[in-house]
């Protein structure tokens, strides 16, 4: 008897899990305001070449944001500082992108750069905030 | 030893299928996929395992059931019973419709068939060869060399100079070659 109940304790558990990662990654489209843009910055650990660093990340960037239907907006993609965390210089890039992202959006883009889609490439999504000029709110 | 693998096995399980969700979760579908792949290879050994631990059980269970009746001394009873030697056995008339006869004639009449071709290559080639090696040499002297020399010698050219180039007895001595050389 307690293995029966144990048995369905755990399929219980298990069905439960995947309604909800079914409610979680269900696609929702929210309409974005026009001019609304979404800031990106990663730090980026690569294995190879120092001087390959800036296109991988630049090809990782190029495949994700196909994944929500944005563009990298012209001349964004640049290296910034990271005074904070002890990352090697030259190792943390930012990029806008346009229009911007909602909040599914966001969670699917940061998973795409976080994921293991190049290799020898690890990057780790510092900032992801969609600005929407109108209100001047920020979604982050 | 045993209860640490199945813990391991078992932690391991758990571990995998927890990030496997928590991959999802995150959109990160690469590392999803390689958690989930390593989520399934552990469920497999681990049911393998499970089902191996079973049949063990069970097999434990029914040899502790069943009875030994197994009598002893099976190697004297080997050694007693007579032994049956029957070489040859597809020569015996009860086999001889049998398809395991062919391949035994069928050796053999090669054998056969191969000696007595041997025999027949034999007489035909001592018989053919002298008729054939007569021909070959009455062929061979239509065009052999001739028996004098080609071209005089220095010698012969020197003696048969412009003093004695008409010295017919000079000319029997020299030869033929030396002959069509003067003229």
């Amino acid at each position: 008897m307690k293995r029966v109940i144990a048995w369905v304790v755990v399929a219980a558990a298990a069905a439960v899990g995947l309604l909800l990662l079914r409610a979680e990654l269900m696609t929702v489209d929210v309409p974005q305001p026009e001019g609304s843009y979404t800031d990106v910055v990663v730090a980026v650990e690569i294995r190879e070449d120092e001087a390959e660093r800036e296109e991988m990340i630049r090809g990782l960037v190029s495949t994700c944001r196909l994944l929500v239907n944005a563009d990298v907006a012209e001349d964004s993609f640049t290296v910034v500082e990271d005074s904070f965390t002890k990352v090697e210089e030259g190792a943390v890039f930012a990029f806008r992108l346009r229009p911007g992202l909602d909040e599914f959006d966001q969670r699917e883009l940061k998973g795409c750069l976080r994921d293991t889609r190049v290799q020898h490439l690890l990057a780790d999504v510092r900032l992801l905030e969609t600005v929407t000029p109108a209100d001047g709110t920020t979604d982050r | 030893m045993k209860k640490l693998s199945w813990l391991l096995a078992v932690v391991a399980l758990i571990a995998s299928g927890t990030y496997l969700f928590v991959y999802i979760y995150r959109w990160e579908w690469h590392r999803a996929l390689l958690v989930g792949l390593l989520f399934v290879a552990t469920l497999v050994g681990l049911c393998s395992a499970l089902v191996l631990r079973r049949l063990g059980k069970l097999e434990e269970r029914v040899l502790s059931l069943a009875p030994d009746r197994r009598p002893d001394g099976a190697l004297e009873r080997l050694r007693a019973a007579p032994a049956e030697t029957r070489p040859f056995r597809w020569l015996s008339p009860d086999a001889l419709d049998r398809t395991h006869i062919f391949i035994p004639v069928l050796l053999g009449g090669g054998f056969v068939v191969s000696g007595i071709a041997w025999l027949i290559e034999t007489a035909a080639g001592n018989s053919a060869r002298a008729g054939v090696e007569q021909q070959l040499a009455a062929d061979l002297q239509a065009i052999a060399f001739p028996a004098t020399s080609l071209v005089p010698t220095d010698a012969e050219l020197l003696a048969g100079g412009d003093d004695f180039a008409d010295d017919a007895s000079l000319r029997v001595l020299l030869g033929p070659a030396a002959t069509r050389a003067l003229r």
